[in-house]
């Protein structure tokens, strides 16, 4: 049947309904006429025993199945009247939703962008990263090497490609800028399933040494450096000096691996020295239809292979992981850990509502009442005010949504980093989806406990109490049980809090042995050797002097120097072995340090002291001593006696002809892998006596910033391919840690909010009790209690739900704050004084929203509430 | 013990609407009335399961109606059997009569 003949005989229908109805009253009454009685009593027996015609006539209308839908809109219309008759709860209600609505989708459509969304390329998830993983378990980077055999060997993964990730300068017809390059290996745009957009990738002859030099670049820098991405196929680009042709642009947004902005093939400059250098990063595809699992079978034997055959691969393995894990992996817990957060903000201003709502109830008995002696099921009721609360939730749901587009914006524009596809972060129909879904749930969570409450409202008693005062106990019962539970939750969130910020702030303040304050620092470029793979020396030693010379003249300037393996940057680090004492014959146990090559006057720059013999001086350049200084742990773990000064040791890794490096000093330990890991052991080289292998260095210079234009001058002039910007050494330090206090700033921010809330649930609780029991307190007072007494009193009820919560919430807390273990730095997730500022922090809080009804209750005035009654 | 109670009461009503309209055609008033005599006001149908039943059984095919006069001269909306009512109530009752008397023998027993 089409709608529109089903109306007309849904009209019909009805039509009839109502006239047989009628008609049969009619006749009830004739004949109750003809027994003699009069019209009046006639008709009234007859309804009586005929019962509730609107009842008969809904029921009858069920029968035909139209009833759900008819009764849903009557509902609706309902509903609105009733909310729009008491602005003032529904704002509130609304705020009170939209708030946790509005924060639960912002964080969902972060969770949707960072872990939801499949990764954006073909069969995404045929797509792994390949690791080898050192005897601990611990994955590393992968030689060149050992990747080819893994690439001839296996058998599972169909292509894998190796690339390396750099900060390089390009120049040309344009302004030199830092950029962003993947050095890629052969076949990774296969890996990847990509083509570029314009003009095309690397043929096989570009992939190889000695190859033509070619670039890809990317969209973004394309379109920044060319005014069109289109300009840029065929341009001529200078990258770190050397000239290359650009042959593509890669599609917007393909920015993989690492935000890179230029790809290169890798092949061009292979670096084929030892197995022990792990200086690749692997991606590959595995063949379609296996999984990882069966891949890491795979690669398990190649693995047991090489280790049978290269000393440098025993005791090695090859982890496979799918790509999307490889990314995402390591932010995973906290996203969601954050989201779980959100939706107990969430679960609090439910319970706000839900209060609420209950009080509203106690006010709307009489009708809850009059409407069941009228033939209202307890069922239809139900349905009625949940109809209600969904409304209320959808509207609340609305309103978060405006808030959402708020919240995405500021999380994208305060996003770290260090957290990947947050970019990509927006509302979409698969966030509405969940706002709207979360509407719905939320509605009937925080609506069905009143429901229920009300429609089991006793008939004779609501009909008797006055509409003001009418309230069931069971009702304060459920309030107070709810205004506990707000509590437990608050509290389980903010103990979270408070360990994250602990934890924080044990990071942030951390010793780094540097003085960095006054520090800034710079990233330059040195032009490449012929080879390609490295720097030319003579330039650097050259210029990089005069550099230096002209910089250190500046007015205000302290002292300036260069540094390759910058603290907190990651620096390189090598075996080595010591003279005079024999090397294990496993590689994996030799004698390992951090490795860095400074200019003399890096250590006044850090104003690190000479501990033991000296620092480096101008002379040790054309010296034909190669010179080491090293730091006070290398010493404690190599020298336990205290004699490193006048030793010589000899590293494997990073002179192409290793050479012996004597010890002429030692200054103090600096946390040179960053905030979170321990003092390494670190060997300071001459930056000078190995200026061709300084291939990524930084300008450090004690100054005041007002000097960094002259020096910037200095630079680009001496240099004329490099791009020079500025930052300050403690934002580089700081810059480290942004996801951690990225993470702590949202928890926190949940954390005030469910405070808040659940601190207006009490408030709300107590304001309403006092306001119900003004009459009671009045006679108190007129009998003779203080002020005091009756402020003690309010308090006294408040405090007691809220130590109930905070009880349930500190056993609770020790329980769920087990899984922030991953997000902790040295602070334990039972921290009895992290755990303990949570709980007093909120009683305080409580405490000030106990005391405004508490003080409104003693400031009654006893004749007037009495005469109110 | 609830849902069998309402069950067999339902099921009831249905077959004594339909008995009582297959005897010939016969509006709501008329069936409540009837079914209080024949039953010598044994049974008494409330008004508000009467209605619900009457569209039911319509729904489901088993009555047709259609609008005529009362013996009062009212419009009256007259319900009849249809082929497919004829049927279910042959059922009913063949059913009805096998469960009263199984009921019946085990009231029997021992006596």
């Amino acid at each position: 049947m089409n709608p529109v003949s089903r109306w007309i005989e849904r009209r019909r229908v009805e039509r009839e309904l109502a006239a047989e109805m009628a008609e049969h009253l009619a006749e009830k009454i004739e004949r109750l006429r003809e027994e003699g009685y009069s019209e009046e009593a006639a008709a009234r027996l007859a309804r009586v025993q005929f019962g509730s015609v609107a009842v008969a006539e809904e029921d009858s209308r069920a029968a035909w199945g139209w009833n759900g839908v008819e009764e849903i809109w009557q509902d609706i219309r309902f509903g609105w009247r009733m909310l729009t008759k008491t602005p003032g709860f529904t704002a509130t209600a609304i705020a009170v939703l939209a708030l946790g609505m509005g924060m639960n989708t912002a964080m969902f459509s972060a969770v949707k962008a960072v872990l939801l969304s499949a990764l954006p390329y073909p069969a995404p998830e045929r797509m792994v990263q390949l690791n080898q993983t050192a005897e601990d378990g611990h994955p590393m980077n992968v030689s060149n090497l050992d990747f080819r055999d893994w690439r001839a060997q296996s058998r599972a993964v169909e292509a894998m490609a190796a690339y390396g990730l750099d900060d390089v300068t390009i120049a040309g017809d344009f302004a030199a800028r830092r950029a962003r390059m993947a050095a890629v290996g052969a076949g990774f745009f296969r890996v990847m399933a990509t083509g570029a957009a314009i003009g095309r990738t690397f043929s096989a002859g570009e992939e190889k040494p000695g190859g033509p030099a070619t670039l890809v670049f990317g969209y973004e820098l394309a379109e920044a450096v060319f005014g069109a991405p289109g300009n840029a196929i065929g341009k001529r680009v200078r990258l770190n000096g050397m000239v290359f042709t650009v042959i593509g642009v890669m599609p917007a947004r393909f920015t993989f691996p690492g935000n890179a902005e230029l790809w290169l093939p890798n092949d061009l400059f292979p670096d084929d020295s030892t197995r022990s250098a792990h200086n690749y990063r692997i991606v590959g595809r595995l063949k379609a239809g296996l999984t990882v699992r069966q891949a890491q079978a795979d690669m398990d034997v190649v693995a047991a292979r090489l280790a049978k055959e290269y000393v440098d691969d025993r005791n090695e393995g090859i982890r496979v992981t799918t790509l999307y894990d490889a990314l995402v992996g390591s932010v995973r817990p906290a996203l969601w850990i954050l989201l779980a957060a959100v939706g107990v903000v969430l679960l609090i201003a439910c319970v706000n509502v839900s209060n609420l709502l209950l009080v509203h109830a106690a006010a709307r008995r009489r009708e809850m009442a009059m409407r069941r002696a009228l033939g209202a099921g307890g069922g239809r009721l139900i349905r009625q005010l949940l109809t209600e609360s969904v409304m209320l939730a959808a509207a609340g749901g609305l309103a978060g949504l405006a808030l959402a587009e708020v919240g995405v914006k500021i999380l994208r524009a305060t996003a770290p980093e260090g957290i990947p596809r947050l970019q990509n972060l927006a509302i979409d129909g698969g966030v509405l989806a969940f706002s709207a879904g979360l509407s719905l749930v939320a509605g009937i969570l925080f609506g069905v406990l009143p429901a229920i409450e009300s429609s089991n409202a006793d008939l004779n008693d609501a009909l008797r109490q006055g509409a003001g005062r009418g309230e069931g106990r069971t009702q304060k019962r459920w309030s107070e049980v709810l205004v506990v539970g707000q509590v437990t939750l608050a509290i389980v969130l903010l103990s979270g809090a408070s360990l994250l910020v602990k934890s924080y702030w044990r990071l942030a303040h951390v010793e780094t042995g540097l003085n960095s304050g006054g520090v800034f620092i710079a990233d330059v470029t040195w032009p490449a050797s012929a080879d390609g793979n490295s720097v030319d020396g003579a330039f650097v030693r050259r210029t990089g002097g005069q550099m230096l010379e002209q910089i250190a003249n500046l007015r205000g300037v302290r002292a300036a120097a260069f540094v390759h393996g910058l603290p907190f940057e990651g620096a390189p680090d090598g075996g080595f072995e010591i003279e005079g004492r024999p090397l294990p014959a496993d590689p994996h146990m030799y004698p390992d340090s951090d490795y860095s090559m400074v200019t003399p006057d890096y250590f006044g720059v850090f104003g690190l002291p000479v501990l033991q013999g000296r620092g480096f001086t101008q002379g040790d350049e054309r010296s034909a001593t190669q010179v080491a200084v090293v730091n006070v742990t290398f010493e404690k773990k190599y020298f336990p006696n205290g004699d490193a000064v006048g030793k010589r040791i000899r590293f494997f890794g990073f002179d192409r002809k290793p050479r012996f490096l004597t010890i002429v000093g030692v200054v103090p330990d600096v946390r040179n892998e960053g905030l979170r890991r321990p003092v390494a052991a670190e060997v300071y080289a001459d930056y000078f006596q190995h200026a061709d292998s300084a291939m990524d260095s930084t300008l450090v210079v004690r100054g005041p910033a007002s000097a960094a234009a002259r020096i910037k001058q200095i630079v680009m002039f001496l240099n004329r391919d490099t791009a020079v910007s500025f930052a300050s050494m403690d934002s580089l330090i700081s810059g480290t840690v942004t996801r951690e206090r990225f993470q702590t700033a949202l928890l926190g921010l949940f954390a005030a909010c469910a405070l808040l809330l659940a601190v207006v649930g009490i408030y709300g609780l107590l304001s309403y009790t006092v306001t119900r029991r003004m009459s009671e307190i009045g006679v108190r007072m007129a009998l003779g209690a203080g002020r005091g007494t009756i402020t003690r009193h309010v308090l006294w009820q408040g405090s007691v739900l809220v130590g109930v919560g905070i009880a349930v919430g500190m056993a609770g807390s020790v329980v769920v704050t087990r899984v922030l273990q991953s997000l902790l730095y040295e602070v334990s997730t039972t921290d009895a004084a992290a755990l303990l500022a949570a709980a007093v922090g909120f009683a305080a809080a409580a405490l000030a929203g106990c005391y405004l009804p508490a003080r409104r209750a003693s400031a009654i005035d006893p004749t007037e509430a009495l005469r109110a009654e | 013990m609830g849902n069998g109670k309402s069950d067999l009461l339902q099921g009831t009503l249905d077959m004594l609407v339909l008995k009582v309209v297959a005897l010939g055609p016969v509006h709501g008033y008329g069936i409540s009335v009837r079914i209080r005599q024949i039953s010598r006001e044994v049974l008494q149908v409330q008004q508000g399961s009467l209605y619900p039943a009457l569209h039911r059984l319509e729904k489901k095919g088993w009555l047709e109606s259609e609008w005529g006069e009362s013996e009062s001269g009212r419009q009256a909306k007259f319900y009849k059997l249809s082929a497919k009512g004829r049927k279910q109530l042959a059922a009913e009752e063949t059913n009805w009569g096998r469960l009263a008397g199984a009921v019946q023998l085990i009231l029997e027993a021992g006596k």
